[in-house]
């Protein structure tokens, strides 16, 4: 087996809070399944899943061997974004999608208050 | 293979009991025993998970064969989590269809009432993957990681909330219940979280109990049709999907090809809802409903008392209660008393009846399917 090193970003598959965590756990407990681009699965923790969605993406890394899930910056995001997409034309279109995407999201998180 | 027949079924009320687990069994067994009129058998099979840290106490094969007056009659205990009631039961079927033996009693039972709930959540959770288990992972939690990928794949919370109503309403008319009261949509929905999106009463109790039946090769109005055990790995997150359970679409897969008849012949069915978003998911792996549709069939009351195809008549391990290694067997029970008459209050009509066990996190799991004559 060869060690590969692979980006620091993933999908959430699935998450969970649980609010009676087993002893030497916090309480309540944020933990996501998260997928690498490469197909890797791993189990994070988190320091919160709200506004979490299943298939966002997130920034997760390893601290004291346990792995945790954070929500990524818009400036982490544009970089990733950017990376990913490859023509200018597939970035344009991209970009206007996730404008979309943006504004109509914020419209439902304001119904949501 | 030699034909298997049901020739008794027993079990005690499901709750908060306060005798010692071997006095339950014994309860469940002489039960079993009385109702197939036969005094001794040739062979025990005992299921319990985990009585030596439930109870302190080991060798239970032996124990509950000497505590029930058998400690003559070869005895073994099977184990498969969860589920181990009805991996018992199987090797109990495999043992008379092999003609091993003539006469064998399978008993299950658990005690667990009298421990703290987090430390029966910590035992209970022994039985899941050690790296999960490093990050917390409880069973609660990883139904909730289930349960929000069924809310991601379109399953909304009111349908399998509507799965706690309809199979609390059932347990109103179970004498043997744990919790034999109605519960509203309002309820449910507005009960404590647990395991986000899994609040409290999508979750099963924790009880005592047993149950017991006693397999035999002389035809009874009751035959074992067929039964199929599938398999998934340890690690939840090592799954294809998790909006269905391998180990159940592959045990019904093999159920279905013993009995030689498919989903369309069921008439009624017991299904393994420790977590409510588990029956909708039992339903589709099981093919008793296409794909998808499970919770507009529970909405719809399609899988009530009174409908189409009832789930659950009992109250399910939601409402009946959920003593783990009872649980497997005393879905048997409801089942064999469904087919002959003998569920007074809750009688559903039918043929074909179907039980579906789930151990660990769907790791082990069984489907039987028992005939009338």
């Amino acid at each position: 087996m060869t060690p590969v090193v692979l980006p620091g970003v993933g999908e959430v598959v699935t998450f969970t809070t649980l609010h009676s965590p087993p002893a030497g756990f916090r309480s309540p407990l944020h933990i996501a399944i998260v997928e690498l681009e490469q197909g890797a699965r791993f189990v994070c923790h988190g320091a919160a899943t709200r506004g979490l969605k299943a298939g966002a993406t997130v920034a997760i890394e390893e601290i004291g061997n346990v792995y945790y899930f954070s929500h990524l910056g818009a400036l982490d995001r544009a970089r990733i974004f950017w990376r990913r997409t490859g023509r200018a034309g597939d970035r344009v279109n991209a970009i206007a999608r996730s404008l979309i995407k943006r504004a109509w999201k914020g419209k439902t998180r304001a119904e949501d208050n | 293979m030699l034909g298997v027949w049901v020739a008794g079924a027993g079990m005690t009320r499901i709750g908060r009991r306060s005798e010692a687990l071997p006095d339950l069994m014994a309860e469940a067994a002489r039960a079993a025993l009385a109702a197939a009129a036969v005094e001794a058998p040739d062979f025990i099979v005992v299921a319990t998970m985990n009585p030596e840290e439930f109870l302190g106490d080991g060798n239970f094969a032996s124990h509950v064969a000497t505590h029930m007056g058998f400690a003559e009659v070869p005895t073994l205990r099977v184990e498969t989590a969860t589920s181990s009631g009805a991996a018992a039961f199987y090797t109990g079927f495999a043992q008379v269809a092999a003609g091993l033996h003539r006469r064998v009693l399978v008993v299950g039972g658990e005690k667990m009432t009298h421990l703290p709930t987090p430390r029966v959540s910590e035992l209970i959770g022994r039985s899941i993957d050690p790296y999960e288990r490093s990050y917390g992972a409880t069973m609660p939690a990883l139904a909730g990681l289930i349960a929000r990928a069924l809310l991601a794949h379109g399953v909304g919370e009111r349908e399998f909330s509507q799965v706690a109503v309809k199979n609390h309403a059932h347990a109103t008319r179970n004498p043997y219940a744990h919790y034999p009261h109605a519960v509203t949509l309002a309820e449910v929905m507005e009960s404590r979280m647990v395991a986000d999106p899994l609040r409290l009463l999508h979750c099963c109790p924790i009880s005592d109990g047993a149950a017991a039946v006693l397999l035999t090769s002389e035809p009874t109005p009751v035959r074992v049709a067929g039964i199929g055990q599938g398999t998934d790995t340890l690690a939840v997150r090592h799954r294809h999907a998790l909006t269905s359970f391998r180990a159940t679409q592959e045990a019904a897969r093999v159920a279905y090809a013993m009995a030689g008849f498919g989903p369309e012949r069921v008439d009624f069915a017991e299904l393994h809802d420790a977590f409510t978003p588990f029956e909708l998911i039992a339903l589709e792996d099981t093919g008793l409903v296409p794909p998808g549709k499970a919770g507009r069939a529970t909405l719809d009351g399609d899988t009530a008392l009174d409908g189409r195809l009832p789930i659950n008549p009992s109250g399910g391990l939601k409402a009946r209660g959920h003593p783990l290694a009872a649980t497997g067997i005393a879905q048997i029970v409801e089942c064999v008393w469904q087919l002959t008459g003998r569920a007074t209050g809750r009688q559903v009509e039918g043929r074909i009846a179907l039980a579906h066990s789930i151990g660990g996190l769907a790791t082990n799991n069984w489907v039987t399917l028992l005939e009338a004559k």
